[in-house]
């Protein structure tokens, strides 16, 4: 048996070898970098080529497809000045912070009442919570517009981020956490004579802080992708966000390639840098929410 | 729990509640307005006919089910909603579980794959369907450019009516399957080690391995992974809004698409709510009938 073992055991050095299998791996490797690389790398290398280099350059593929040989900023420039992406720029940061800190704020309270409070009706209120994400939020997007015009704040930021604070998905994870802090915590904390709003600020929310990042990075990535219901409530240029500044540039009678280049770069190099730091939490938040 | 409250007042115990009360409030409130009250809306407002000029809903009864019945746009974007489904889902599924046995390996070049593979997940769908909408461009694309080295002639991706539907599912998997591995790759790591070293002692191979333990101990992946990915290819939108507005000949209209033009573009908001109460239906239908065929495999 320790025969078996030992065999079967990766040893280091030993099962480097050039075979079919590794070779295989080796270009199944480089298929799915080319697959998964190839759109950023272009959109990167088309963003500082002037429009004529990069329909030069376009066809047919090659090295100088994704690499400027005079390299411009020219474009970053217009799409900043010239067209109102400055605006949706900024208009989508506010949006995303504000939706990111209310529904940290918002869910993490209940999430902490449904895991440490007993009272009757708790299973019931968890299980009301977490029906809501069974219903597409898009069946229910015709009302929530109404709804909107009828409060008379339709066409303004918070009319973005407002219906999607309170959230399930952020409720069921940061509930689980709260639920597997230790008893001790919080017997020690009654025995000091903790006040209930106190227990949850200073003693259980600081020893979750993880699950509030994973939390609020996925909460930021949903508001910046966020398109269907910015381009329905909001109708001022003025206040629109990047997802659909970009949609509209791409969308113009007369396509300014370069421009929508740039925009999708300034549209993607944000998150994807956050997200290279917090690829951990990103992770960790899904695999928590989605298997326990 | 209950051993330590006893140790206290009642009046603490009503100090408690009430701070649970108020920190529950915002939540609460957020439910009600925006989740719960506009599906009530939106079932009582399918009752209705909306009228453009006063702005008012009056009752109809059934009256937009029936046309809905008759409605031949509905069918044909109900058919290539799920059309788009069946593409898609398998195909997700299959490529998260070959990318998670890929990388199931620790390593430094893994954790880079990972990262790569991961940020389609992050990255706008509308940047992405752009993007990919311009690769696949029938005249100035990459994809063909490519294709070309290889002496495959042109091809009309999304101008064409059979290709338009498989691209714009091949665009989402891309953005997709990001979430679809790393959710096998939890399962993967869960499996114990051990199995792997029983079965091989008693001379199993690797396909049997693959075959005996892996698949079936990712039985409660499968079921997550389908139900998630499911939902989500029901309610397609963004690609088909940015890329082909329905076309060609009506070959990537979607239910999504279809309820939103009625709405925003033709103001029949009645109808369309209608649709929404239809198409919120058909995906419970759908999840709890994935849940039942999963959970009848898992008695045998």
């Amino acid at each position: 048996m320790t025969e078996a073992r030992l065999r079967s055991a990766p040893m280091p050095g030993a099962s480097y070898r050039f075979s079919f299998e590794s070779l295989s791996r080796v270009a199944l490797y480089l298929i799915i970098v080319v697959v998964f690389a190839t759109p950023y790398l272009w959109i990167a290398g088309s963003t500082f080529k002037t429009r004529q280099d990069l329909f030069d350059d376009l066809y047919p593929v090659s090295l100088k497809t994704f690499l400027p040989s005079a390299p411009t900023t020219e474009n970053l420039v217009e799409l900043f000045t010239e067209t109102n992406f400055a605006q949706a720029f900024l208009n989508s940061v506010v949006v995303a912070a504000m939706s990111v800190t209310f529904a940290v704020t918002i869910n993490s309270m209940i999430a902490f009442v449904l895991a440490w409070l007993q009272f009757p009706g708790r299973r019931l209120l968890f299980l009301v919570i977490l029906a809501t994400l069974t219903i597409a939020f898009e069946a229910k997007l015709i009302p929530l517009f109404l709804t909107m015009q009828q409060l008379r704040i339709d066409n303004s930021l918070p009319s973005i981020f407002l219906p999607w604070i309170t959230d399930a998905f952020i409720i069921f994870l940061l509930r689980q956490h709260f639920a597997e802090l230790p008893q001790d915590l919080y017997d020690a904390a009654i025995i000091d004579g903790c006040s209930f709003f106190r227990m949850y600020w200073q003693v259980m929310l600081p020893n979750i802080t993880p699950a509030l990042v994973s939390a609020a990075f996925i909460k930021f990535i949903f508001s910046w992708d966020s398109f269907i219901w910015p381009s329905i409530v909001i109708t001022d240029e003025s206040k629109t966000v990047i997802t659909v500044a970009l949609a509209k540039l791409f969308s113009d009678e007369y396509i300014r390639w370069e421009l929508v280049f740039a925009g999708s770069f300034v549209a993607t190099v944000p998150v994807v840098l956050i997200f290279i730091f917090l690829q951990r939490y990103y992770v960790q938040g899904f695999v928590r929410s989605g298997l326990k | 729990m209950p051993t330590m409250t006893q140790l206290f007042s009642n009046s603490r115990d009503a100090q408690r509640y009430r701070a649970a009360f108020f920190l529950s409030l915002p939540a609460l409130i957020g439910l009600f307005l925006f989740h719960y009250w506009p599906i009530a809306d939106t079932f009582r407002l399918s009752f209705t006919d909306y009228k453009v000029f006063t702005g008012e809903f009056t009752f109809t009864g059934l009256k937009n089910y029936d046309i809905a019945l008759n409605d031949p746009i509905l069918l044909l974007s109900l058919k290539n909603t799920a059309l788009f489904f069946l593409i898609k889902v398998p195909l997700q599924m299959a490529l998260g579980l070959c990318l998670a046995l890929l990388i199931a390996k620790p390593g430094r070049d893994s954790t880079l794959l990972r990262t790569l593979i991961l940020f389609p997940t992050v990255t706008s769908m509308v940047v992405a369907s752009i993007v990919w909408g311009m690769m696949f461009h029938s005249d100035i694309g990459i994809v063909n450019s490519v294709l070309e080295v290889f002496g495959i002639p042109a091809q009309g991706f999304l101008r064409d009516k059979n290709q338009a539907l498989p691209v714009l599912a091949s665009i989402t998997i891309w953005k997709d399957v990001g979430l679809s591995m790393i959710f096998y790759l939890a399962g993967l790591l869960a499996i114990p080690w051990e199995y792997y070293e029983a079965a091989r002692i008693d001379g199993a191979g690797r396909w049997g391995l693959f075959r005996h333990i892996t698949l079936p101990l990712l039985n409660r992946t499968h079921v997550f992974v389908l139900v998630t990915s499911t939902i989500a290819a029901f309610k397609i939108f963004v690609p088909v809004e940015v890329l082909t507005g329905g076309g060609p000949s009506n070959a990537t209209r979607v239910i999504v698409h279809y309820i939103f033009h009625l709405a925003f573009r033709f103001n029949r908001f009645s109808y369309a709510t209608a649709l929404s109460v239809i198409l919120a239906v058909l995906l419970i239908a759908i999840s709890i009938f994935q849940l039942r065929i999963t959970r009848d495999e898992d008695d045998d």
